[in-house]
């Protein structure tokens, strides 16, 4: 790995982007819930990526045993490069007459969280290339 | 689809929702219609959309944008065919009374419309607040290295 790769792929950055990608996901995903909000028969959208990246990061204490290269990998400490946001399509409740199950408040909460989630993430990263461009230029000085 | 065509698609629905609604209103009196009899209460029926490829994004975003949807369309606006449900007023002497007497009257009923209408405000509302959050992800987002 060159220095130069090796100041901006450091783990935490990648988690960043990778966070931003997730909430991204999960705000399109939000967003079409409540546009459907009055769509009879809509089952609703959720995006999950938190865990999946916290189980790439730092792994998990059930590692499944490989005798093969193609063998799926099952726990361990996984690439978090290679996480991505996964959808499921919530299709087990159902409380409304119209058989659509969503419940507008939930979404709306959801979504300022989410929303919160994604400005920090990418204030976060922000920072963090403010970082990286304070320490080249106090490289290039000396 | 982006965030903001998918909010802007639940904003033209419940515009139209609306605009049915308010014609349900200004239609409430109305005793002649071209298809014969008083007027019938109209309704939007929502259909989601989406859930298909979009050609420009990446593997992994196409399969995302697949799943999660493309927004919302009016599939239809029908009209309320419920049997009996015209008001009979006994008014002999109305122009539009029949052998008995009887003018039928639209099957609109006010406060359920004004109901509906609130509804669909809020839902209105909703859409703009998840409009107003992608414009704040975005310009965060442009902001990135400055």
């Amino acid at each position: 790995m060159g220095l130069i790769s090796r100041l901006f792929e450091v783990p935490s950055t990648v988690m960043l982007k990778k966070g931003i990608e997730g909430t991204d996901a999960r705000h399109r995903a939000l967003s079409n819930n409540i546009a459907n909000v009055d769509t009879p028969n809509y089952e609703r959208a959720t995006v999950s990526f938190e865990k999946e990246l916290q189980r790439a990061r730092f792994g998990t204490s059930f590692i499944g045993k490989t005798t093969d290269d193609r063998h799926f990998r099952i726990g361990g400490v996984g690439v978090v490069g290679e996480v991505t946001p996964r959808v499921v399509i919530d299709n087990n409740t159902r409380f409304r007459a119209d058989r659509n199950n969503i419940n507008i408040d939930e979404e709306m909460a959801n979504l300022a969280e989410n929303t919160q989630k994604n400005v920090a993430l990418t204030d976060l990263l922000s920072r963090r290339y403010k970082e990286i461009r304070t320490i080249l230029q106090q490289a290039s000085q000396t | 689809m982006s965030a903001f065509d998918i909010s802007a698609s639940g904003l033209t629905a419940q515009r139209v929702r609306m605009d049915v609604i308010a014609n349900n209103i200004a239609n409430a009196q109305t005793l002649v219609t071209k298809e014969g009899g008083p007027y019938r209460r109209r309704s939007v029926v929502f259909e989601a959309m989406g859930r298909h490829f979009n050609e420009s994004l990446t593997q992994a975003h196409r399969r995302l944008s697949r799943i999660i949807g493309g927004g919302v369309k009016v599939n239809k606006i029908v009209e309320d065919q419920t049997p009996n449900a015209f008001t009979k007023i006994y008014d002999p002497s109305h122009p539009f009374a029949d052998s008995t007497g009887v003018v039928l009257r639209p099957n609109v009923n006010v406060v359920q419309e004004m109901v509906d209408m609130i509804d669909a405000s809020r839902a209105y509302e909703a859409n703009v607040t998840a409009l107003n959050s992608s414009k704040q992800m975005m310009t965060k987002a442009l902001e990135i290295g400055k």
